[in-house]
């Protein structure tokens, strides 16, 4: 017999009504007092992250004006205009003087590092001389940019500490493009007048200037070419069409995409560019008069009436020995479209089960089973009629990616087995074997949200391994790329990320203030676990996020064992903006250079980009 | 500046330079034409018989002057872009090539080196290399010259 089932304690006597009221009612006052203070911290944050965002802004507004003025004075000559903006007892010590150091060439062009030379200290005079001398270089300015970098200090209405950057493009007195980025340490002091600002001290932190002869990268006027060509917005993404349903409107700026392609197998490259109304497919003529030359073939072609649009992708799906196309589109059936192997397309995609109607921004194609046809990996965006970007360092409640494969006479979503449907808002994606292993990996770049880098397991599955590869990088990711930039025959990674170049907008107070609007809403609670997974991922670190989402594109060096190592110094960091990016030998010196939709950056062996 | 957003790399004109396609979001295209002081290059376009057509996937190491370059064929990467498919190297001063690897997506890997490279590719155009027409049993296939139009530079 088992043994006896102990007695059950004697109930204790229950306490009087009044003794657990009064209970209750501290608890609730020790909470009621502790909202009230809460609620007052809260307030009293958001007033100085009120503060802080417009001195920002009023700083921002200053820089603008700064910029005007370098314009006006190299109009006039005079740089009276431009010392207005320093503080009239403008003193800097030990700034000693800015000055070009000696050029390197690289890719046909000139590159002049700016150096401070010698430690004096530097007054009005010095500046004075030292301004007259660069305006002066200038013999016409068509481009300047003035931004805050980084906020190092800031006392709202009193002074500043702050990184700024000055891109300044135009041409030299000799007939070269000239682009200027100047990096400085600025101490702004508030003008007599309430608004104003002045610089009190500066610094050069770094800059560079690329010269390049006038003939190099030469803009054509499209229509010289035959391509009388403009992209319009889908509308039915139209905000001012849809103010009330859309609740992501900015989905209608993200559309753009091109394909340079050989679709009629005559060897040179045709353009398809994806349009919101009316995508367009040029065919190229061959060079004539030292340019080439395109002609409209959209209706020959049989391609006419291809709206919301983002991507269009040409390739030899069924192996039958001429280019197809898959278009990708936005909250519209996908499509697939035959070339009958005469440069007519016919529209399938529903016979072949590619007519899936979700938000569709880019493509990538990969023979991820090495079966030797070619399946299509679709970033699948959020549908911005239903949802926004909730957290947007992390977005998750995008629809999922797609992985579709290629089974000759069907396409198999086979998203759920294979592991690949990440629910960021995708934007980019590029297929490449980071590993070597011959087995094709996958990259996505989210939207708000962190990067995915998916590593075939060679079974029809993959792993993100973003994370253990160290290429999670929670910007807001715009472009990706695979290329062996160092040629060490490793593919390394580009990942384009918005940036307006201002990383004050994710400095701290900003992020904080972030955090406290998102615990006034509905979604803190639903949130809460993304926000765990945030912090399993990247640990207590969680609190740079703002920096690391503002500092923009990122170059990762494939360390051959699996892992990268992002390029902090390179310049490609720098490059402000992006969408899309591209490895390619610009000028034919046998290494990969880096093109950003924003500008060029060339490379050269043994040196960083 | 305008708005870009995909960027697309081709050899528009056939002057052995790369060429560049910048889609605007609503605004016209960019198009960059390549005018950078002229250096050697060569183009290779890879047809698959056992792997893709396309050849997507397959990774080409080229040696010159004891470097070596590697290039993967893909198709569609950055944003919602496509770049011409042939793989482009320039060469800079280099005259000539030394080694040629292709890995193709089947998992055949081939090449040619020295001499016997030389003799099958020239420099300063583009060339289509089937799948499998470097192996020794077949080299009679290797190299075929792309057709005139695709010379482009080559004349």
């Amino acid at each position: 017999m088992r043994d006896a089932i102990p007695e059950a304690p004697a109930t204790q006597p229950r306490r009087p009504a009044w003794r657990r009221w009064r209970r209750s009612g501290v608890v609730a006052a020790v909470l009621l007092a502790a909202l009230a203070v809460a609620y007052h911290q809260l307030a009293a944050r958001d007033r100085q992250h009120a503060r802080f965002y417009q001195a920002g802004q009023s700083i921002n507004g200053f820089l603008g004006e700064y910029c005007a003025a370098l314009e006006a004075a190299r109009q006039s000559g005079r740089v009276d205009p431009l010392l207005a903006f320093y503080h009239p007892a403008y003193h800097a010590p030990g700034r000693g003087r800015e000055v070009w150091g000696e050029s390197r060439r690289l890719a046909g062009a000139e590159v002049y590092p700016r150096r401070r030379s010698g430690t004096a200290d530097a007054g009005l005079d010095e500046l004075r001389r030292e301004l007259s001398t660069y305006v002066g270089e200038l013999a016409a300015i068509d481009r300047t940019s003035c931004k805050i970098d980084l906020i190092e200090a800031l006392e709202p209405g009193a002074s500043a500490r702050l990184t700024v950057k000055r891109i300044v493009a135009g041409s030299d007195h000799r007939g070269r493009r000239l682009e200027d980025r100047l990096f400085s340490r600025w101490q702004l002091v508030a003008g007599a007048d309430a608004a104003g600002w002045r610089i009190a001290a500066d610094r050069l932190v770094e800059g560079v200037r690329v010269a390049a002869p006038a003939a190099s990268l030469v803009a054509v006027d499209p229509r010289r070419l035959g391509i009388d060509y403009a992209h319009q917005r889908n509308p039915h993404v139209d905000m001012k069409a849809h103010r009330r349903e859309l609740k992501f409107g900015v989905i209608q700026h993200a559309a753009g995409g091109v394909a340079v392609a050989d679709y009629d197998g005559d060897g040179r490259p045709d353009l398809l560019f994806l349009d919101g109304r009316r995508s367009r497919l040029y065919r190229n003529l061959g060079p004539a008069g030292g340019l080439p030359r395109f002609a409209d073939v959209t209706r020959d072609a049989g391609l006419d009436g291809i709206d919301r649009a983002h991507v269009g992708l040409f390739a030899d799906f069924d192996n039958d020995g001429d280019r197809d196309l898959f278009v990708g589109r936005y909250l519209a059936p996908n499509q697939y479209w035959q070339n009958a192997g005469d440069g007519t397309f016919t529209e399938i995609g529903a016979d072949l089960g590619l007519d899936l109607a979700v938000p569709t921004t880019a493509a990538t194609l990969l023979d991820f089973d090495r079966d030797g046809d070619l399946d299509l990996y679709l970033a699948v965006n959020g549908n911005a009629f239903e949802a926004f970007p909730r957290l947007p360092f992390f977005a998750q409640n995008g629809e999922p990616n797609r992985l579709l494969r290629n089974d000759g006479d069907r396409f198999t979503d086979v998203t759920r087995a294979s592991g690949t449907g990440d629910t960021g808002w995708g934007l980019a994606t590029a297929s490449g074997d980071y590993d070597g292993d011959g087995w094709p990996d996958l990259a996505v770049a989210n939207d708000f949200g962190k990067k995915c880098l998916y590593r075939n397991n060679r079974d029809g599955t993959f792993t993100d391994v973003a994370k253990e590869a160290g290429v999670l990088d929670f910007g807001p990711g715009m472009g990706v790329a695979f290329g062996d930039y160092d040629g060490d025959g490793w593919a390394d990674l580009y990942t384009a990320n918005v940036n307006s170049n201002q990383r004050w907008f994710g400095e701290d107070e900003t992020v904080a203030q972030y955090l406290r609007n998102v615990l006034r809403t509905r979604y803190a609670l639903a949130d809460a676990g993304e926000y765990w997974r945030v912090y399993r991922l990247i640990g207590s670190r969680w609190w740079q996020l703002g920096k690391q989402i503002g500092e923009g594109n990122s170059l990762f060096h494939n360390n051959g064992d699996g892992t990268f190592t992002e390029q902090r110094d390179s310049h490609a960091e720098r490059a402000g903006w992006g969408w899309g990016v591209a490895f390619f030998d610009l000028d034919n010196d046998a290494d990969v250079d880096l093109y950003a939709a924003n500008g060029w950056i060339s490379n050269t062996p043994g040196t960083d980009l | 500046m305008a708005d870009g957003r995909g960027v697309g790399v081709g050899d528009l004109d056939g002057d052995g330079r790369l060429d560049l396609v910048v889609a605007n979001n609503n605004a016209p295209p960019s198009i960059y034409v390549n005018r950078l002081p002229p250096a050697g290059w060569v183009r290779l376009e890879l047809l698959g018989r056992r792997s893709n057509r396309d050849a997507v996937g397959a990774r080409v190491r080229l040696t010159i002057a004891g470097r070596t370059m590697t290039r993967w064929v893909e198709a569609g990467s950055g944003y919602a872009a496509q770049s011409a498919f042939p793989l482009h190297f320039g060469l800079g001063a280099a005259r000539r090539l030394e080694r040629l690897e292709i890995a193709w997506p089947s998992g055949l890997v081939e090449g040619l080196e020295g001499d016997a490279l030389a003799a099958r590719l020239s420099l300063g155009r583009a060339w289509r290399l089937e799948e499998g027409s470097l192996t020794p049993r077949d080299r009679r296939l290797a190299a075929v010259p792309a057709s005139p139009a695709a010379g482009g530079g080559g004349h």
